[in-house]
């Protein structure tokens, strides 16, 4: 059974592959990410990320359905005009093996595709996180996206705990204050805090950058101390670093409190007695914001199952009807799914929000309501699987809601459609032609 | 001798869109194929042929009557296995190469990769395609598609032949090679089935022939015992040919003929009906 399924998808795969109208199509796909680098964000690196993925995935969603709905409805009927289906069809296959050889085709064209779209946005992230984040350089995985977050305050501990935690410095002086900067005197010490940070398993960077009264060349030494004081989970570090230059310090996530703090103190101890300001724009923490990586992958699942519908639907009616019916009904029922999640946002937007009562809204709701529950019924719903929802905000979608949709629009709606199409393609007569 | 095939009583008419019937290709059509024979299966244009062969390969359905080959339906996936099938035009895909298509069908047949790859060369160069194997179809000329067509039906060795115009399109030095082959398969304990305009072929190489007319079979029978009233003379199936469809078509206008004045009949009793007697009549029964 499954060689003779392979042997079609197989040849339905290079088919496609090879020709020079796919060609067109995987060079949109390799170009498409890079295209949508020029789209501008709020100005923050998420920002950009999140209008990037979105437009990336929507952009690709359209060329990818349009491409299937014209592959999913010319996979069967040319084979049937040119006869060829009745060559294959006195050979011992089955009808069902057929269509299932020629969707197997098709998806695995599509994952070729998916995989091309992976490699391009791979390559353009990898870009996008040189140019937004010249910090992250040299950082192994460009997937695993940080946003910078700036502290919330800037409190001094009491001096008795700063003993505590820093044996050898003895003398402590205020902390000079100061509204662009922070200064630290020699001897004295700041603390930031940090807040707002998920819980996350991987390193968080601090970037910081100071300056001293005097352009000098011999370096700053400073000590940090990183943690909550409350608890016991401090991270000690020692710094000697020029002034004037960016730097950084890896600090393990487990220095995070359950509030998601960041406490962070310096401690003055260079032996010069030089007095060191950090710019207050200078000081800043990357906290990982996702892993981009996982959410690729995830929305590209997702597109697959778009895909994976609009194949079955595209094959089902040409399996019933001709080339042209088939990409009409197609269009139409795709568009419908994808509809009925901005139609039931607009009612209940209309109806349920505003709470008009009116005769007109009223006629309405109960149509589109009545509406909805039979789209609701016949159609899976393709709107949420738009990856955009998920991608975008950097949070990997519940696998319970992946695992939701991967039943409501493959195992039900969309095999359901297909073996439609099979019961009736396994009963008509193939050796007339279908148009 | 085993039955391969039998047909017994079989219909098949053709319906349009409505389901309203269109054309009766096949009509009432009783026919056996021995194991081991070459059975041709003769006819003008539109007289059922290819419907025929595609009834017993399953792609069609009969209207009424019953198939069976290999004792089992047709369309089974049993008997598919012992099918070899060439159709009467290229219906290969063109944009595949004579090697691809080989492979393809061998794999469809589960064939190991070296087996394919055997027969591939052995039907290649049988057929005189060796050398020209990896141009696609659609660059090949019509006899050469044949050829592949032909190799592509013997890539599973089948018991079962069945041809629709084997050697339509092929110059005389291949029609006289696939014939050949034919024969030497014939040898080979396969049962083949070929259907053809060309009388010369089928004289040649048939052990029996069916002559279907207007989807009825008009005459069937083994070559020698059909063709013994024209002894020594030339193109003997052509003139039977000539003589049993010539007969069949009188009597078909015959027919023809016998319906024509029931038509006149009718016109009559229009006529009666506009008459003005029919007139009185109508507003009598009104009344």
């Amino acid at each position: 059974m499954f060689h003779r399924i392979l042997a079609i998808t197989r040849k339905t795969f290079f088919y496609y592959f090879l020709s020079p109208a796919y060609g067109i199509i995987i060079f949109l796909l390799l170009l498409l990410p890079f295209w949508c680098l020029r789209l501008e964000g709020d100005g923050t690196a998420l920002g950009k990320f999140k209008i990037y993925s979105t437009y990336t995935f929507l952009l690709a969603t359209i060329i990818l359905v349009g491409t299937n709905i014209f592959t999913s409805c010319t996979v069967l009927t040319r084979d049937w005009r040119r006869k060829s289906i009745f060559l294959l069809d006195v050979k011992p296959v089955k009808r069902w093996e057929i269509l299932a050889g020629k969707w197997l085709g098709i998806i695995f064209l599509n994952i070729t595709f998916l995989a091309i779209l992976f490699f391009s946005i791979y390559l353009s992230s990898k870009f996008l996180s040189r140019y937004y984040l010249p910090e992250l350089r040299g950082e192994k995985n460009v997937f695993l996206t940080y946003q910078k977050i700036l502290p919330s305050s800037r409190k001094s501990l009491p001096s008795s705990e700063v003993h505590s935690l820093l044996p050898g410095v003895e003398k402590e002086r205020p902390a000079e204050e100061r509204k662009a900067s922070y200064s630290v005197l020699p001897g004295a010490h700041v603390t930031w805090l940090f807040q707002g940070i998920a819980p996350t398993e991987t390193t968080l960077i601090l970037n910081y950058k100071f300056f001293t009264a005097k352009k000098e060349e011999t370096k700053v030494i400073g000590f940090w101390i990183i943690g909550d004081p409350s608890t016991k989970n401090l991270f000690r570090y020692q710094s000697e670093v020029k002034a004037g230059e960016t730097h950084k310090i890896r600090i393990p996530p487990w220095t995070l409190n359950d509030k998601g703090e960041l406490w962070v103190t310096y401690f003055n101890i260079d032996p010069l007695e030089r007095s060191v300001v950090f710019p207050k724009e200078e000081i800043t923490l990357l906290a990982p914001w996702g892993n981009y990586w996982l959410n690729l992958i995830f929305g590209e699942f997702l597109l697959l199952l778009i895909i994976s519908f609009v194949v079955f639907l595209g094959i089902t009616l040409t399996t019933m009807t001709s080339t042209i019916t088939g990409i009409i009904g197609t269009l139409v029922f795709t568009s419908i799914s994808f509809a009925r999640d901005i139609l039931g946002a607009f009612v209940h937007f209309f109806v349920e929000t505003t709470g008009k009562k009116t005769a007109g809204v009223s006629i309405y709701a109960h149509f589109t309501n009545g509406l909805l529950t039979l789209l609701k019924h016949l159609l899976p719903p393709l709107g949420e699987c738009l990856s955009h929802n998920y991608v975008g905000n950097g949070i990997v979608p519940p696998l319970l809601l992946l695992g939701k949709l991967f039943v409501e629009v493959f195992l039900l709606k969309g095999l359901g459609v297909f073996l439609i199409g099979v019961l009736y393609f396994t009963r008509r007569e193939l050796g007339i032609p279908n148009e | 001798m085993s039955e391969i095939v039998s047909l017994f009583g079989v219909t098949k008419i053709f319906k349009d869109f409505w389901g309203k019937p269109k054309v009766k290709a096949v009509d009432n059509l009783d026919l056996q194929i021995n194991e081991g024979e070459i059975f041709g299966l003769l006819g003008p244009n539109g007289s059922g042929k290819t419907t025929t062969l595609k009834l017993i390969l399953g792609l069609l359905y009969p209207t009424r009557g019953r198939i069976s080959v290999f004792n089992r339906p047709p369309g089974d996936n049993l008997i598919k296995r012992l099918i070899g099938y060439l159709p009467e035009e290229d219906y290969l895909y063109p944009y595949l190469t004579a090697r691809e298509i080989m492979d393809f069908y061998g794999r469809i047949f589960n064939l190991s990769t070296r087996v394919r790859k055997e027969r591939a060369d052995y039907l290649l160069q049988l057929l005189g395609i060796k050398g020209y194997e990896n141009r696609p179809i659609g660059e090949y000329s019509k006899g050469m598609a044949r050829r592949i067509g032909l190799a592509q039906a013997l890539i599973n060795d089948p018991q079962l032949l069945i041809l629709d115009e084997p050697t339509s399109g092929m110059d005389p030095i291949g029609a006289r090679e696939v014939k050949d082959l034919l024969l030497e398969l014939k040898k080979k304990g396969k049962t083949i089935l070929i259907s053809s305009h060309l009388l010369a072929d089928i004289e040649d190489i048939c052990d029996r022939i069916g002559i279907l007319y207007e989807g009825k079979l008009i005459a069937t029978g083994e070559v020698k015992k059909l063709l013994s009233p024209f002894k020594g003379e030339s193109n003997r199936l052509e003139k039977f040919f000539l003589q049993v469809v010539g007969k069949a078509k009188e009597e078909k206008g015959e027919r023809e003929k016998k319906v024509a004045p029931k038509k006149k009949e009718k016109k009559e009793v229009k006529i009666i009906e506009e008459g003005p007697d029919m007139e009185l009549l109508k507003k009598l029964t009104k009344k």
